[in-house]
């Protein structure tokens, strides 16, 4: 039996393909006829048309069979916009567009512009079975429409009269069941669809996202990139703040929340008209149940002049398989983490949470990143949606009975700078074992988060790769005895706040085996020396003990010591209340973060081999001894100085380069 | 619990569950049979490339399933290798495809995508007739051939 090379494998040659560029791709394919079938297609399978890269329409044409990825960059002449509405037929997975314009810059309202994006619509039409992804990003505005012509192609082409046909369906299934709607309202859109991109829009009004969503059933990740969606109250369904008591749409959200059948007559005006651009009535969406039930991925970034309850209303809510959710919202608008809480205790006062549509998700969240200053969330709502994420995990686990399995889908990403992550979420985090699953977590700007917390997290995340905290105090690390048990960590930010009292330099200087100091220092201002003494020496033990402990992280790639505060900002120590410590006035020596320093056990860092990026901020404590030492251990490390002025850059150079001399000298 | 894997030339190797368990093919063996004391034959692995594969599914035992994301474009997927498998993967070609081979054949995607990436860093930037060198492959294209496929794909030879 002749063995098999593994070159000669087909789908071996095609996995080695996908981490090489198209320049590297194109070579392969020259070498001889057996690889030139499969890196081929590889090297043609996504294109990219722009008048930038002008490849001859000849050529495109022989190779039009291979390309399954298309995108139209910039300025796009017609001739390719024609090609590619010709040429193409249910053989395109992913088309992009970005900032495409034909020609000359073009304006929203111009007609040039909607035959742009007729003929996109076109594209998509005829690959409407094969498409996966599109990713839209738009020059200037683009009128609303516009989308809708490439979602929903068929149904623009034909215009007026299959609205009108829509409308009585619906007519007809408002009366009978609200709740069959679901699986008769979408036509013929691209129903392949999975991923959806939209970057830079303007939108009519929620309902064209709506029914983007509707159309397109099974899609599995939305990103809205600085989309505009006018918040508009008639073209929305509710007024202001609160739902009128007595409409329609509140009886819709009362039958629902107390679960009665829905209420068979509902009003004409509410049935849907999400195909009407910004027409009144549109509230009956509010109360229908949809669901978005493939949607995973979900990502909200920079949604402007929409309020975050109606992005609750009509994108969070209806999803009941999200995994991964991202919310960047612009400012103004925080996340509506009392929407997600049915505890009635967590809800504002004044019970206008009414409207709320209870989140009916299935499966517990994997990622929840949400981002910002304005989106702060409190304590004991970022507490009580963990808590309820491990609910509907232990409730699927209940109906399923994959006890494990669902152990490992649960959260392990929670990204929440800026907002009130306190002792109630991290007592949720340690009373539902996250802290067992838990691989990245960014708590920047985080004020509740204590150094006690920080040090629960480091010695007891196992899984840990990514951690991201404000500040811990070097005392509090030095009493702490547990070890840290993240051993996975690649990514460290964390200030190691090495605020002390006052004590004179040439001590420090003396505890880390300078001369002695005594006769000079004695009696200077009545102090105790060998009080002083005693603190110099606990300092020095608190810096090696956290250089030790960050020798134990084999895996850190990054390592971010930098100061997160001002140094003007007050600071706090476990050592002392106020402004005094033991009767004498606090005030902080000059280097208050962890100084590179080999006296101060430095070498214990030499076990982190897979250092890449050191971050510090403030005067690098650089000597020579330092310098040979970051040469011999940290060869490839790079070390970054914030708030380090130019000369001081240029003199930690220019020494560097004596060093490097002298040592040649030496050598020779 | 341990599991017991016979290689092409009869050696048996015990390993643990779960670092056999890295292995789709052997976990839905497994999976199928139920836990049997029984040797699981693997008739397309030597042994001395078995004794690779399973040094590798010790090291990695701890991590994290991997994730599906075929959203991601293929080609912005990172060519880095971590330290580690860097160094297990410094062997000499004959075992470097062994390797991948018996990857493809275990079903071990993570041990598969760092074989291939090893392969495509040792094709990266190499012009063909150097490639052809490199794993002593027969060049079959008269020059006619090699001249109209450069032609066509120059476009994607400068950029």
């Amino acid at each position: 039996m002749t063995p098999v090379h593994a070159l000669q494998l087909p789908e071996i040659l095609v996995s080695i393909g996908t981490f090489l560029s198209r320049r590297d791709l194109a070579r392969c394919a020259l070498v001889n006829s057996s690889w030139n079938t499969i890196f081929q297609p590889l090297v043609w399978n996504s294109i990219s048309l722009s008048v930038t890269t002008p490849i001859p329409i000849p050529v495109l044409t022989q190779q039009e069979r291979h390309i399954r990825s298309l995108c139209f960059y910039g300025r796009v002449s017609g001739e390719m916009c024609q090609f590619a509405q010709t040429h193409f037929l249910n053989q395109l997975t992913t088309l992009w567009l970005k900032k495409m314009s034909r020609g000359v810059r073009l304006t929203s309202r111009s007609e040039q512009a909607l035959d742009l994006w007729e003929e996109i619509a076109r594209i998509a039409s005829h690959n409407r079975h094969s498409l996966l992804s599109i990713q839209l990003t738009a020059h200037n505005e683009v009128p609303l429409e516009a989308i809708h012509r490439v979602i929903s192609p068929d149904r623009t082409l034909e215009n007026g009269a299959s609205a009108q046909n829509d409308n009585a369906e619906d007519n007809l299934y408002a009366r009978t069941n609200s709740l069959l709607r679901v699986s008769i309202l979408p036509p013929p859109g691209l129903t392949n669809l999975r991923h959806l991109t939209l970057s830079r829009f303007v939108l009519g009004s929620v309902q064209v996202v709506e029914s983007v969503l509707t159309l397109c059933q099974r899609l599995e990740s939305l990103s809205f990139l600085w989309v505009t969606i006018p918040y508009n109250r008639t073209t929305f369904g509710y007024q202001g703040e609160a739902l009128p008591a007595g409409s329609a749409l509140y009886q819709l959200v009362e039958s629902q929340s107390s679960s009665t059948p829905p209420n068979p007559t509902i009003p004409q005006q509410h049935r849907n008209n999400g195909h009407q651009e910004g027409g009144g009535g549109g509230s009956q969406s509010l109360g229908r149940l949809v669901e978005y039930r493939y949607l995973r991925k979900l990502k909200l970034f920079k949604v402007l002049e929409c309020d975050s309850r109606a992005l609750w209303l009509w994108f969070i809510a209806p999803c009941s398989n999200l995994r991964q959710l991202e919310w960047t919202i612009a400012k103004g608008h925080g996340f509506p983490a009392y929407a997600m809480c049915d505890n009635k205790k967590l809800r504002p006062r004044s019970g206008k949470a009414m409207g709320y549509r209870p989140w009916g998700l299935q499966r517990p969240l994997e990622e929840m990143s949400i981002f910002g200053k304005d989106t702060y969330i409190e304590d004991a709502h970022l507490a009580w949606i963990l808590e309820r994420n491990t609910m509907v995990g232990s409730q699927d686990r209940l109906s399923t009975t994959q006890g494990p399995k669902s152990q490992q889908q649960r959260l392990a990403t929670l990204t929440v700078p800026q907002s009130g992550f306190g002792s109630k979420t991290m007592d949720v985090l340690l009373k539902y074992d996250y802290h067992n699953v838990i691989r990245t977590l960014d708590l920047a700007g985080c004020k509740q988060v204590s150094g006690t917390m920080v040090l629960d997290i480091l010695s007891g995340c196992p899984l840990l790769e990514r951690f991201t905290a404000d500040r811990v105090h070097g005392e509090e690390v030095y009493r702490d005895e547990r070890p840290w048990v993240c051993t996975r960590l690649k990514r460290l930010v964390l200030f190691f706040d090495l605020g002390a009292p006052e004590i004179p330099k040439c001590l420090i200087d003396h505890v880390y085996g300078g001369p002695p100091l005594e006769s000079e220092h004695e009696g200077e201002d009545g102090r105790d020396l060998p009080e002083d003494y005693e603190i110099g020496k606990r300092l020095l033990a608190i810096r090696q003990s956290i250089y030790g402990r960050l020798g134990t992280l084999h895996r850190l790639e990054v390592l971010d010591l930098k100061r997160r505060i001002h140094p003007r900002h007050v600071s706090y120590s476990p050592w002392s209340q106020g402004d005094s410590f033991e009767g004498r006035p606090m005030r902080w020596i000059t280097c208050r973060m962890l100084a590179l320093r080999l006296r101060e056990g430095l070498h214990s860092l030499r076990s982190l081999t897979q250092l890449v990026h050191v971050e510090l901020s403030d005067t690098p404590c650089f000597r020579m001894e330092e310098y040979s030492w970051k040469q011999e251990f940290w060869p490839k490390v790079q070390l970054n100085f914030c708030w380090t002025n130019l000369f001081i850059k240029h003199t930690i150079e220019k020494e560097l380069n004596w060093y490097v001399q002298t040592k040649e000298l030496e050598n020779e | 619990m341990t599991i017991t894997l016979t290689s092409l030339d009869n050696v048996e190797f015990k390993v643990d569950k779960d670092v056999a368990e890295r292995s789709i093919l052997i976990k839905n063996m497994i999976d199928d049979i139920g836990e049997t004391d029984a040797p699981i034959p693997l008739p397309n692995v030597s042994s001395a490339v078995l004794t690779k594969v399973i040094e590798y599914c010790e090291h990695h035992r701890h991590d994290p399933p991997q994730v599906q994301d075929e959203s991601d474009d293929p080609r912005k997927r990172s060519n880095d290798i971590e330290e580690w498998d860097m160094k297990f993967m410094q062997v000499d070609q004959e075992m470097l495809f062994e390797i991948i081979l018996a990857a493809n054949y275990l079903d071990i995607k993570p041990l598969l995508d760092v074989g291939c990436k090893t392969v495509a860093n040792i094709i990266k930037g190499k012009t063909p007739e150097e490639i052809r060198k490199v794993f002593n492959i027969v060049n079959d294209f008269t020059p006619e051939e090699e001249a109209q496929i450069k032609k066509e794909n120059e476009w994607a030879e400068d950029r």
